[in-house]
Order: structure tokens, then C-alpha cells, then sequence
């Protein structure tokens, strides 16, 4: 997870202890989950794209794990 | 100031210190809807016995969050209201279809938000659809006082704590001052 969250913070989207899912258009933060319940959820995972997605869908995360594979923070 | 009747002309029926609202008996009995105003600049109608606090202005705020596929533990923010002047209290209506909590994190002049969470009735089980709202009072979380000054500026937010993406988040604020 610490990989995953550097290249978030690499791509503006950790905002200090949270991780933003997404944003109003004038930048502000929308949507954002703090990195401890990430963790909980995707502690376990590999931190691929594939993992993510099997444990997130049905938590509703995949939208955001697809927006994080197009600008290639994840694989 | 003691307890004391206005004369007719004056806006309100009588005047007090605050300490004295609903522990000092008046110098003459109150008539149903007669208005007091303390030392402390607040008012007071009397209603069913007793002094209640009389709020007559509101500001109301409309929709403030209206999201939908919110993920599990995650929290949707609303924008930030500045320029807010006195607020004493504030009144949330919150529809989600997975156990939430509501927050109102006041900002300070420097748009610093303060360190205490000004936290809303918590763990609110799945409501009836869309548009069913459920009232919430504010409440400081570090204290039971039901009413909370935002200052400067405030941001709500609304947490998903249930297990499931939440098809929908949604809340609408009416503060009072």
C-alpha cells in the first residue's frame, strides 16, 4: 500500500490522511476515504488493478480503480 | 437590567438577565406569545408556561450534497460556505440508504477547519428511499450542547459507514442564528 499511496501522492490525489476518490470541478475534494479504511479494505490486496477490483466493486471503489488504471497508478 | 415589563411602544413585552429566564418570576404574568429579551441579546417567547428561545431567523442553505454510488467508508464532502456570520444552530436533513454519519466542520478566519467535529446523530440506520430525509440536531461532539457556532465558515459531510456502496447521499442544511 505505501507504493500505491506515494503514487497517489505523486498525482494529487492524497490530501493528508486522505485518499481522494474524487473532485468538484474548482478542485476541491468530493469524494475521499481516510488511508486507514483503505487499508482495511485493500491491506491484503496486491495493489494490482485485478485485486483491487475484486475486493472493491462490490464496495463501489471500481470507478475510481479505473480512473487510477488510466493514468497508470496502477497495473 | 432586572425583570422588568416594557412599556406598550416598546418591540418586546419584557426585558431580563438571561439568568433570570424560567428561574425569576416576572414582575406581571406573560401572555401567551409575549416576546423577552435578555442582556445577552437573546429572544424569548412564552409558550406552555415557560420562556422558550424564540429563533425567527434562519438562513437556508438548500441542497448541499446530492451524490450517488457513494463506496464504503468513504465521505462526500460538500463545498465550503464562508462568510458565515453568528450561528448558533444548525438543522440537518440526511437521506442515504446505508448506515451514515453527518458532519459540519467549522472553519476558522483562516480557513483552518477546527479540530472538533461537529457531529450529527450517528450510525442512522437505512431509510425509506431517495427522498425520505431524516431531521438531525447538531451536536458538539465534546460536549451534549445542542447547538454549535460555525463562525466563519463551514463544510458538511456525510460518511458512508455501512458495508455497501451507497446508492445515494444526500443533505440539506438549514442554520439558525
Amino acid at each position: 500500500m505505501t507504493q500505491l499511496f506515494e503514487k497517489l501522492e505523486a498525482n494529487n490525489l492524497i490530501e493528508g490522511n486522505e485518499i481522494i476518490c474524487s473532485r468538484y470541478p474548482n478542485g476541491d475534494k468530493h469524494i475521499a476515504v481516510d488511508k486507514e479504511t483503505f487499508n482495511s479494505y485493500f491491506g491484503d490486496t496486491d495493489g494490482t488493478y485485478t485485486q483491487l477490483v475484486e475486493v472493491g466493486e462490490p464496495l463501489g471503489y471500481k470507478p475510481f480503480f479505473d480512473e487510477w488504471k488510466k493514468k497508470k497508478i496502477i497495473a | 437590567m432586572a425583570f422588568e415589563r416594557c412599556s406598550k411602544n416598546s418591540k418586546y413585552q419584557f426585558t431580563a438577565l438571561q439568568a433570570d429566564i424560567n428561574t425569576v418570576k416576572p414582575p406581571v404574568a406573560p401572555e401567551v406569545g409575549d416576546i423577552c429579551i435578555t442582556d445577552l441579546g437573546n429572544e424569548y417567547i412564552f409558550r406552555a408556561g415557560a420562556w422558550q428561545e424564540h429563533r425567527m431567523r434562519y438562513k437556508d442553505l438548500g441542497l448541499v450534497i446530492d451524490a450517488t454510488n457513494v463506496p464504503a467508508g468513504a465521505t462526500v464532502m460538500s463545498a465550503i460556505f464562508t462568510g458565515l456570520q453568528w450561528v448558533r444552530n444548525a438543522r440537518y436533513l440526511g437521506a442515504c440508504d446505508q448506515t451514515h454519519s453527518v458532519f459540519g466542520f467549522p472553519r476558522d478566519s483562516s480557513s483552518v477547519e477546527s479540530g472538533i467535529s461537529a457531529l450529527g446523530a450517528s450510525a442512522q440506520p437505512s431509510t425509506g428511499g431517495a427522498n425520505t430525509f431524516r431531521a438531525y440536531t447538531l451536536t458538539s461532539a465534546a460536549s451534549t450542547a445542542s447547538s454549535g457556532v460555525f463562525g466563519h465558515g463551514v463544510r458538511f459531510q456525510m460518511k458512508n459507514e455501512g458495508a455497501s456502496v451507497a446508492s445515494y447521499a444526500k443533505m440539506r442544511v438549514q442554520l439558525f442564528d
